[in-house]
């Protein structure tokens, strides 16, 4: 080949490397910068990475396509050459004929090379190199104009949300337990048939075409707070427990009010029994019955108690007839007398006793709730009872006080069933709190706070209780208002079978007995009933300590 | 180099046939080189041209240049082969005996000077295929080779046609060019009269000879021809035929009959032969299109289409070219 050709060839595969590699940078960098400012201005995500492969791949490809295109290959460089320099097919018949032999060819060969060389080397420069610099630069201003434009802020609103969809489990476990619900007897009437609608809602909700996964998550916490003011508006004792409980530190109405918060019947139904007991033991000492004592007692009772009335009555009498000196005296010439009746530390007793209870009432607001008006009513009549001890025949008081205490075993056993009741309440809330947590993959985390709040007081007064529980049973007390027992082997107590008042110790066993069958009358729980079976017969087998020297 | 040499030599015999020419003949300057290159390639040429344009005067200017002896054959409707090739007579030698002798005829030259060839009868003119072809007489079962270059340049009057026999195809192929002598220009009628009123007779001198022109015709045949370029002269005599699978769309619309083989080779070898003259040591399209006309225009028909569009078949040729791919 001739080497003015081979020096042409050179020249082109430089301009065409040249060429190429400028082309191929400028269309890539032109590519990858409109991709970038279209989804820059879209606000469409795209990975970084991908840049660098749409560049790198679009400069070699279309550079290397451009190569291949432009490479100059001796047949096409030859014709290139002939047309453009008009040398009459003379390159081309050189490099068709390079390597044969002939002398013409030869002459046709050198012939080819002086014509070539007679063209100037300039001829070969890249024509239009400015072209290439016009698309390097805008190549390069599309680019950085691209990479350094700020995105533009989004007005668009956060990313559509995920739709929720229902699943035909969860559809079917709503129903299910709107039907466990209408079926169950633990609800109120009312609450039953609010936390139905509430299901409802929420059942009807989740069938709704469009609805986001927060809407029915928001529809779920809803739903759960709903269901807690059902039940709560159903519960009105919360403020009177939070308000007994604050009212007094007086330790019988702190554990009525903490059994009402805690709706633990068993506690606020001993507590109950041990202030009617106490009374009872005040009662008996007032008034001395039949028995060893009973006579002594009794006459020491009816002397008491006919000296109360005489005291009374001269009090009266003195004052607009026979009552006695302290009755028309003043208030501490009173006091003075039922201390020297009493004795100082029963007197004490009642006093506190009553106006604890009545302290605790009085401060109450809720006229309107229906254990309130029961515990108002029974500490009330405690009160007036208290009051009355004094002014009536030991028989009378003695009538009066079963008479009173049997109808408060009633309104106890009443306020017991509607405590019991409305544990139930909470309890099946809290069952059907948390299958909804669990249709929908939910924590106790997820709960409204004042849910949370509740909840947190409801365990506090239960741990309260459950304390108050243990001490009790450790005790082996069965629960007195003052704390330990109260009752000692001489302590009288009522015997049912004979309907008389006898020394603990001889009708213990009947009392246990009538306890025991009133209790699963009243559909105690088995539980209750056999906590209550185990501390009387530690208290048989004399291993708690009986307060005889306290009520002494 | 040798070659180099030859070249150089072929190139000054060249100039010098073409400056002796010009002093015979005034203008006419691609017929001369037309001519030429029919020579130096091997070929006849069959010259059309009203009267007094030069044909005669070119071919003796070119005998006595060419230092070839040189003769003239006047077509008649009633000259006979024999008048052409020759014949055998008898004749009495010194001895008083009879012997057949061969008496050569008119063709028995290297340049032949066939003029008004239309006049003659298909016959006579049928006389002249063999020599034209083949460059051989046979008389009585006697071939006689003719000596070469043996070159014919024929006539034809455009005018008189009565009376005339047109060639037919087979003989005009074997003419390598068709060369159309046109009447000359003003400035050329005058030169013509004013060399005339000198002397009548061609003043050439002899330049080269015989052999001259057979070298030059071999080394004219080693010019090298690219694939391309050879291949360009192939499909342009392709389409010229209607007939064939693909054919040009000029050929299907004007051509009635398309070009012999012949023609690709009279293109080829011409070609050769004129970029040698030109200087060049390779064929290009150039001249390829150069010979394109005096190659094709006695060799392709054209239709009454042609005709109708008043297209003559030098357009149909130049319709060629254009639809030719290179």
């Amino acid at each position: 080949m001739s080497e003015a050709f081979v020096s042409i060839k050179r020249k082109f595969f430089r301009n065409a490397l040249i060429i190429s590699v400028a082309i191929g940078v400028s269309v890539a960098l032109l590519a990858v910068g409109a991709l970038m400012l279209t989804f820059k201005l879209t606000q469409i995500e795209f990975n970084p990475l991908w840049y660098i492969l749409i560049g790198v791949g679009g400069a070699v490809l279309v550079g290397g396509i451009l190569f291949l295109i432009l490479y100059p290959a001796n047949k096409r460089l030859a014709k290139h050459l002939d047309e453009r320099f008009d040398l009459n097919e003379k390159v081309q018949t050189m490099v068709e004929f390079d390597g044969k032999d002939g002398d013409m060819i030869k002459l046709q060969r050198i012939d080819a090379d002086n014509r070539l060389k007679q063209v100037p080397a300039r001829a070969f420069n890249i024509k239009r190199w400015w072209a290439l610099l016009v698309a390097g630069v805008l190549a390069v201003g599309t680019f950085g104009t691209a990479f350094f434009i700020p995105a533009p802020e989004s007005q668009d609103g956060p990313p559509p949300e995920q739709e929720f969809d229902a699943t035909d489990w969860q559809i079917k476990s709503i129903e299910q337990l709107i039907s466990a619900v209408k079926r169950t007897d633990n609800f109120y009437l009312e609450v039953k048939n609010g936390i139905v609608l509430e299901l409802e809602s929420l059942l009807d909700t989740m069938k709704l075409e469009y609805v986001t996964e927060t809407q029915i998550t928001e529809k779920v916490l809803q739903t759960i707070e709903n269901i807690h003011e059902v039940v709560e508006a159903n519960i009105s004792y919360n403020d009177i427990g939070l308000k007994m409980k604050a009212s007094s530190s007086n330790a019988d109405v702190q554990s009525v009010a903490n059994g009402i918060l805690t709706l633990n019947s068993n506690i606020v139904v001993n507590r109950l029994n041990d202030i009617r007991e106490s009374f009872r033991g005040y009662y008996a000492e007032l008034t001395p019955g039949d028995g060893e004592n009973q006579d002594g007692e009794n006459q020491g009772g009816e002397n008491q108690q006919g000296q109360l009335g005489a005291l009374t009555r001269a009090g009266e009498e003195n004052a607009g007839g026979n009552e006695g000196e302290n009755q028309g005296g003043s208030g501490q010439e009173e006091e003075k007398v039922y201390v020297d009746l009493f004795g100082e530390e029963l007197y004490n007793k009642i006093i506190t006793f009553t106006s604890s209870g009545m302290v605790a009432i009085d401060i109450l607001e809720m006229q309107s709730d229906s254990l309130y008006i029961c515990l108002y009513n029974f500490f009330n009549d405690l009160a007036t009872l208290a009051d009355e001890v004094d002014n009536v025949p030991t028989d009378t008081a003695q009538a009066r006080l079963d008479t009173y205490f049997d109808d408060n075993s009633s309104t106890v056993y009443n306020l017991k069933v509607e405590i019991e009741n409305q544990y139930d309440n909470r309890y099946e809330r809290d069952n059907v709190v948390n299958k909804l947590l669990a249709i929908f993959g939910l924590t106790q985390d997820d709960l409204p706070e004042s849910v949370k709040a509740r909840l947190q007081q409801e365990k506090q007064f239960n741990n309260i209780v459950q304390n108050d529980a243990n001490d009790d049973e450790n005790s082996g007390s069965g629960g007195g208002g003052t704390g330990d027992s109260k009752y000692g082997s001489n302590d009288l107590i009522y015997d049912p079978d004979n309907d008389e008042h006898k020394p603990y110790g001889e009708v213990i066993d009947a009392w246990y007995w009538a306890e025991v069958e009133k209790m699963e009358e009243a559909g105690v729980p088995e539980e209750i009933i056999e906590l209550y079976k185990k501390y009387y017969n530690e208290y048989l087998m004399g291993g708690s300590s009986n307060n005889g020297d306290e009520n002494n | 180099m040798e070659n180099q040499v030859k070249v150089q030599q072929f190139s000054q015999s060249i100039t010098k046939i073409k400056d002796e020419l010009k002093k015979d003949v005034v203008g006419q300057q691609d017929i001369i080189d037309n001519v030429i290159i029919a020579i130096v390639a091997g070929g006849n040429v069959l010259l059309e041209g009203v009267p007094g344009v030069g044909k005669t005067r070119l071919v003796r200017s070119l005998g006595k240049t060419l230092s070839l002896p040189f003769s003239r054959i006047q077509f008649t409707p009633d000259l006979m082969p024999s008048d052409v090739t020759g014949t055998n007579i008898i004749e009495k030698d010194d001895n008083g005996k009879l012997n057949t002798v061969f008496r050569k005829g008119p063709i028995f030259a290297n340049l032949v000077l066939a003029d008004e060839i239309n006049r003659a009868t298909p016959k006579t003119q049928s006389a002249m295929l063999e020599v034209m072809q083949e460059h051989k007489v046979t008389v009585a079962n006697t071939t006689y080779v003719l000596e070469e270059p043996f070159f014919v340049l024929a006539t034809e009057n455009p005018i008189e046609q009565d009376g005339t026999y047109p060639l037919p195809e087979a003989q005009m192929d074997r003419f390598m060019f068709k060369l159309i002598m046109k009447f000359p220009k003003v400035e050329e009628l005058a030169s013509i009269v004013n060399m005339t009123q000198i002397t009548m007779a061609e003043t050439a001198d002899a330049v080269v000879d015989g052999a001259t022109i057979m070298e030059m015709r071999e080394l004219a045949s080693t010019v090298p021809v690219m694939e391309d370029v050879l291949n360009y002269a192939m499909n342009l005599v392709a389409n010229t035929h209607p007939e064939i699978e693909n054919a040009s769309s000029t050929a299907k619309k004007y051509i009635k009959y398309g070009a012999s083989p012949r023609a690709a080779q009279a293109l080829i070898t011409c070609a050769k032969v004129r970029a040698l003259i030109n200087g060049n040591y390779n064929v290009s399209y150039e001249d390829i299109n150069a010979l394109a006309e005096p190659v094709l225009r006695h060799r392709i028909k054209i239709n009454y289409s042609a005709i109708n569009d008043k297209l003559t078949v030098e357009d149909v040729i130049g319709l060629l070219i254009k639809e030719t791919k290179k």
